[in-house]
């Protein structure tokens, strides 16, 4: 998973649900080395809590993907990510 | 030729006096060594070296199964937490300021932990036929070993040890994070650990039942705990007498 363009990240799941292993895979795959580029805010749910499970990354671009742990598993949601970080990397490329 | 053939020889007869050497010290040295796995005296099967493992007796595996076995065990409070690249100098802060508070953090291999809880009830989770009758079950917790866990022990059952600990974890931000415990025999998630942490602990409570029981006084909770079994006594003897027809004659008349 390419995270050199994540600004921030917001993780909200539920860790005795299906989609818990998604989303605590995504979390461990931010290095610490990160640290200072990208906030990481996590949330963890319960069966009572109203709001739904939730990954949610902003790029350096402004530009935000929403994703749902619940309906993907940990290699649709890197393909995913990495989409929008390849055009990043490739406009970086460009310009240099 | 020959001196060669005699080295040879001569490291043969040495090899097998050694592994005979070996096998004589394992078995003259095996209450130190069963000891030295657990610090404990007790007589449990894990501590013979007889026993028909699934995995080699001797293997990391038969010893994780063991020593999960021994750490749920010995600890009233688990409390699992996911951790996220911990560096080397977080690692050793956390684990410190956790064993100050008498916590102790372990960093859990999913799969065998998944294979201690699926036979948890049993005398010898890690033997062969008893995890492959349990195979199939599934534990309320299992869902938790997705992803790096790891798991923080607490031995006695101290709600405000607790909050000290989640006081580590919120210091720790997303490095450290509650996702479930189990507290004696049951299943939390983060939000009721929360809650628990709150309550006083089991000295303060019995202290308070003690309390209200002699403010109360003796006899009027003897008459209230009474009561109920009064009540019934009462009824069933007024059904008696209905139901008995010499009686209702004998009231007639």
């Amino acid at each position: 998973m390419i995270t050199k363009y994540f600004t921030s990240v917001s993780v909200k799941f539920n860790p005795f649900s299906q989609g818990a292993k998604t989303a605590r895979l995504f979390l461990s795959r931010i290095p610490p080395s990160m640290k200072s580029t990208c906030k990481i805010n996590y949330q963890v749910l319960d069966s009572k809590s109203k709001s739904t499970p939730l990954i949610e990354v902003t790029y350096k671009d402004k530009h935000k993907q929403n994703l749902d742990p619940e309906s993907v598993t940990f290699k649709e949601l890197t393909d995913k990510l990495d989409e929008h970080s390849r055009k990043l990397a490739l406009q970086d490329a460009i310009s240099e | 030729m020959r001196g060669l053939i005699n080295i040879s020889k001569y490291g043969g007869t040495v090899l097998s006096r050694r592994l005979g050497a070996c096998a004589f010290n394992i078995n003259a040295f095996k209450p130190q060594f069963q000891s030295l796995r657990f610090q404990t005296t007790d007589s449990s099967p894990i501590f013979s070296l007889e026993r028909n493992t699934a995995k080699p007796v001797l293997s990391r595996k038969t010893f994780l199964v063991d020593y999960y076995k021994y750490l749920n065990d010995s600890n009233e409070i688990v409390l699992f937490v996911h951790h996220n690249n911990l560096v080397k100098a977080e690692n050793k802060k956390f684990r410190a300021d956790l064993r100050k508070i008498g916590a102790n953090l372990n960093i859990i291999r999913n799969s065998i932990y998944d294979v201690y809880l699926k036979s948890e009830h049993e005398n010898d989770p890690a033997d062969a036929e008893v995890s492959k009758r349990n195979k199939d079950r599934t534990h309320s917790l299992s869902p938790l070993l997705n992803g790096p866990t790891g798991i923080i022990t607490i031995p006695k059952c101290d709600p405000p040890t607790v909050a000290k600990v989640l006081k580590v974890l919120n210091s720790a931000q997303e490095k450290l994070i509650l996702i479930g415990a189990r507290v004696e025999q049951k299943v939390l998630d983060a939000r009721q650990v929360d809650a628990f942490k709150d309550l006083p602990s089991k000295e303060e409570l019995h202290a308070q039942l003690v309390g209200s029981l002699t403010v109360l006084g003796g006899a009027g909770l003897v008459r209230t705990l009474e009561a109920s079994s009064n009540v019934l006594y009462l009824t069933l003897e007024e059904r008696r007498k209905d139901m008995d027809p010499n009686e209702k004659s004998n009231e007639e008349n």
